[in-house]
């Protein structure tokens, strides 16, 4: 069985390995915000969609405008320069260790998003998007930003259900190159019962004040978890309390070097209850960088280097019979390579340590490429091998057609 | 061909005129984009769809007050394309920007115009400043509008460089578009579609269609 299994993914894979270097390639572009500037999409996205550059990353700090347009009225064209739609389909394998658990080989419709979002006064944007997602469950992200300033000194207020810092960063927190986020920033990384995640959406305010065109101070107050540990869902609050999100964000160079530091503090209860015995008070502190570089020897491409770190710290009820306070630590490392054509391989160590003391450490080992081949499609693969000290391993292949128009 | 045109005292006529003698290397939006340096300051002949007039980008520009934006989408090559493609750097001078405002999205469209370093705060890239603006492609193709000449100053100010492969044009030329202050306009509907703005005695090409509206019926040249 498995190497049958094996084989269909080695056919898989060769499908679009001939893809990604006999498919001829001329150009790129994306949807609305494309329509709109008439421009392509390699202007905000390097090295492939969704991931962004310097200027798109400027772009979505502005409240998607462009610099020059920053005081002034949007000129609405028609509605097709606000809404576009994604759809990701992939087929994912994994095997994992002998007799541990069934091997995994199956297509799957990743999700069905709609968008829509741009500017709509000087001052006031929105960003919506509604996702169908596996669960079949509708993934809501509602947000109206209020901006004033200009591009080197301003202040935006954002309002809503959305991205909180995850995806909409920079610096390791924007969009992965390839299909997987990271672990340390897509997984509970501690052992306390918190099922808290950094990557999760959420319902709040942030206010985000640019010191430069380059800096941002961040600053987010948050409803935080529900009791079933859901940031976007269900009900509304099940306490009162807030959770504070604080981050600086530098970028360094027009390639996109930067640096995050971040720290969130999290208050979380586990259901209905004193708090003595349901609350916890979680934190969340760490950097992330990135840099970006001509490769040597060919200076018509670039290579990133990109990672973070992570420390988390938990304290539990003081009535509750649990351990004591539990921390945990996880990092990644990783390597890209961007080519001129759109096309991009990566590498990628993740490593998290849910539990410093008894070393319950997880590792996971990525590899693959990207290929923007039009407009509207982006092929991505991803292989990986998963390696837990005090769980199952497993090794599989991911694969993504990611549509856009 | 059938075309329907519900204003009075119309005249449509098919006509021919002189070859243009300007001298452009006909090139393509995609090689522009590949290799932008190859064709800066050079006078360059493209076709493309027409996409939509916007002034985004012309503030970018030295002397902005003169100058009108729109956008193109490049033809595909294949049949079955997976990509809409835009231009957003094309510059063309006021004096004709009705004629542009007569142009509908997908309309085919040639350019010729010079070729030159556009530079914003956003971003850098080829811009076209365009000399000429024809309807249609190839063959087929007739000026619609034309910028004044000699024109006072270029979008960047660097000396003209003879064209490397000069092309003779296989379009032919109308009459020049110039308004009139105070001229009497009417509107044509053709195809379902609605141009205003036109004037008496201007030769257009809409869909394919040549003609002129006289005062006088009967008119034909």
């Amino acid at each position: 069985m498995m190497n049958r299994g094996w084989k269909g993914v080695g056919i898989i894979t060769l499908v679009i390995l001939i893809g990604l270097f006999l498919i001829p390639k001329e150009s790129e572009a994306i949807p609305a915000f494309a329509r709109k500037y008439g421009v392509s999409c390699a202007v905000c996205h390097r090295p492939d969609p969704p991931r962004l550059n310097t200027l798109g990353h400027r772009f979505r700090k502005y409240g998607y405008r462009m610099p020059e347009e920053l005081g002034k009225d949007p000129n609405y064209k028609e509605i097709g320069e606000y809404i576009a739609m994604r759809g990701r389909g992939r087929y994912e394998y994994e095997k994992f260790a002998k007799g541990k658990s069934a091997t995994t080989s199956r297509f799957k419709w990743n999700d069905a998003t709609f968008f829509y979002a741009g500017s709509m006064t000087k001052n006031l944007s929105a960003f919506f998007e509604w996702e169908w997602e596996d669960e079949s469950e509708i993934g809501l992200n509602g947000q109206f930003s209020w901006f004033m300033g200009d591009a080197d000194r301003y202040l935006q207020l954002r309002l809503g259900q959305m991205h909180t810092l995850t995806r909409v960063g920079w610096a390791g927190f924007d969009r992965p190159t390839g299909i997987s986020t990271t672990n340390v920033l897509s997984t509970d990384i501690d052992s306390s019962a918190v099922p808290f995640k950094i990557n999760q959406d959420q319902r709040g305010l942030e206010a985000s004040i640019g010191v430069t065109k380059d800096a941002r101070i961040i600053a987010q107050l948050l409803n935080g978890l529900n009791f079933a540990g859901d940031g976007n869902h269900g009900s509304q609050d099940d306490d009162t309390n807030k959770d504070f999100l604080l981050a600086y964000e530098q970028n360094l160079t027009e390639r996109g070097t930067g640096f995050t530091l971040f720290g969130y503090r999290g208050v979380w209860h586990s259901g209905a209850g004193a708090d003595d015995v349901t609350q916890y008070v979680f934190y969340r502190t760490g950097a992330t960088g990135s840099l970006v570089f001509p490769t040597p020897f060919y200076a018509d491409l670039e290579s990133e280097i990109q990672g973070g770190v992570m420390y988390a710290h938990d304290v539990p009820p003081s009535a509750a019979s649990v351990p004591d306070n539990v921390d945990g630590i996880a990092y990644w490392l990783g390597a890209e390579e961007w080519f001129k054509n759109n096309a991009s391989v990566f590498g990628r160590l993740d490593f998290v340590n849910p539990d410093i003391g008894p070393d319950k450490w997880a590792n996971k080992y990525v590899l693959g490429g990207t290929y923007h081949l039009s407009d509207y499609l982006r092929l991505a693969l991803e292989g990986f091998y998963n390696a837990k000290e005090n769980g199952t391993d497993s090794a599989g292949v991911t694969t993504e057609a990611m549509f856009n128009f | 061909m059938r075309k329907v045109i519900c204003f009075a005292l119309v005249g449509v006529f098919f006509f021919s005129a002189s070859p243009a003698r300007a001298e452009y290397l006909r090139t393509s939006l995609f090689a522009i984009e590949l290799n932008p340096t190859e064709f800066y300051e050079k006078n360059v002949e493209i076709q493309a769809y027409f996409y939509k007039e916007d002034d985004l980008w012309v503030e970018s520009l030295p002397e902005s007050s003169k100058y009108v934006g729109f956008f193109l989408m490049k033809p595909q090559k294949d049949t079955l394309s997976l990509q809409e493609e835009y231009f957003g750097f094309v510059f063309a001078p006021k004096e004709i920007k009705d004629q542009i405002r007569l142009l509908r999205k997908g309309d085919k469209i040639t350019l010729r115009g010079r070729c030159f370093e556009f530079k914003s705060v956003s971003m850098d890239g080829p811009g076209i400043e365009v000399s000429q603006l024809l309807s249609g492609w190839g063959k087929e193709a007739r000026t619609i509008a034309q910028a004044p000449f000699p024109k006072t100053k270029s979008i960047v100010s660097v000396s003209q460089e003879a064209p490397s492969v000069p092309v003779g044009s296989d379009a032919s030329t109308s009459a020049v578009l110039s308004p009139k202050v105070g001229e009497e306009r009417y509107q044509l509907f053709l195809n379902g579609k609605a141009y205003q703005g036109l004037r008496f005695g201007d030769d257009y090409v809409f869909e394919g269609a040549h003609f002129r509206v006289e005062k006088e019926k009967g008119k034909e040249q």
